[in-house]
């Protein structure tokens, strides 16, 4: 139970994966790496499928109804359009991880928490407009964690970025 | 570049743009769609949103699926401490598996020391156990520590939004 009405909870994902068929699989394959940007880009992906405009569409607004597309639309770069952006971890105590996780996930510029395994129990990814609002959220996030320290885990090197489930395999 | 300079390349278009494709249309024509609203032609819209692709403000329009509706159901963060001039390779050879989706060198701590970091995914955990195996196979020599650290808890998982 995560109390997340966007995230269904539950084993669930046999009997939907078989409610789609190959066909669905290769487009969905297909639009996780890119709509493209043309004058008629679900006809271009239909074409490779030999699917039409009117089946490229009824298939993605099927995936999106099962809950299988999360989203469809612009995947953006926080930091080129400004952003600060980061990942961070806390070592929290179970008694305060509740009030920590509310705090961490009531800032809309939060995106990811986790709970994970080992010392540092609690992590989460936030891109802030700048480095003032940045400095102002953590500080509370800390305040309410009651943890020791918060670790800031700047990238160095990017060797990969690359979000791809294969609905074939 | 600086980042405040980068930002001064969009303007008040490219950013409606980017608002408005957050939310891609299904229709037949998408681009006019947004266009429509953003207030210029089809071609406009394409050109500025070729454009910011290529200057990497965006990423690509497309889906994102939902791992666990997926059958995605297991995710492990792998972290471990490599020698900083082994770093490289190992990370390049990391990030090549097809089970790992973000792949970072990071910074490190004096009680945290793990340097390279691999988001592997699974449809079971056994497959991201076996995963992070076949990295300590190829690399262990090199490897002074390491860890799987299975999320056990989703509190938050959305896009980035304008």
């Amino acid at each position: 139970m995560n109390g997340f009405p966007h995230e269904p909870e539950g084993p669930c994902t046999l009997d939907e994966r078989d409610e789609l068929e190959l066909l669905d699989r290769r487009l969905l394959n297909l639009v996780q790496q890119g709509i493209p940007l043309t004058e008629d880009p679900y006809g271009d992906l239909g074409r490779s499928l030999g699917l039409s405009v009117e089946e490229v569409l009824e298939r993605l607004q099927k995936a999106v109804v099962l809950g299988v597309i999360r989203r469809l639309g612009a995947v953006l770069h926080p930091s080129r359009l400004g952003y600060v952006s980061g990942l961070y971890a806390l070592e929290v105590k179970e008694d305060r991880m509740a009030l920590a996780v509310s705090e961490i996930n009531r800032h809309p510029l939060v995106t990811h928490n986790y709970r994970r395994d080992g010392r540092l129990n609690l992590w989460f990814t936030l891109s802030a407009s700048c480095d003032e609002e940045k400095t102002r959220i953590l500080k509370g996030i800390l305040h309410c964690a009651e943890a020791p320290q918060l670790y800031e885990f700047p990238s160095q090197q990017v060797f990969k970025l690359k979000v791809y489930l294969d609905m074939e395999g | 570049m600086n980042e405040a300079a980068q930002k001064e390349t969009l303007d008040e278009v490219d950013f409606a743009l980017l608002r408005l494709a957050q939310d891609f249309p299904l229709c037949p024509d998408p681009y006019g769609e947004l266009a429509r609203q953003a207030g210029c032609s089809r071609t406009e819209a394409l050109l500025r949103l070729r454009r910011m692709a290529e200057f990497g403000a965006l990423r690509r329009i497309g889906a994102v699926l939902q791992h666990r509706r997926s059958g995605y159901v297991a995710g492990g963060m792998f972290v471990c401490q490599l020698p900083p001039h082994r770093v490289a390779e190992a990370g390049q050879w990391l990030a090549e598996l097809p089970e790992v989706s973000h792949c970072y060198e990071r910074k490190t701590y004096p009680d945290w020391p793990y340097n390279l970091y691999g988001m592997i995914h699974g449809r079971t955990e056994a497959q991201v156990l076996a995963t992070a195996a076949s990295f300590l196979e190829k690399w262990g020599p090199d490897v002074l520590a390491h860890a799987l650290l299975f999320s056990r808890e989703e509190w938050k998982k959305t896009s980035f939004r304008l």
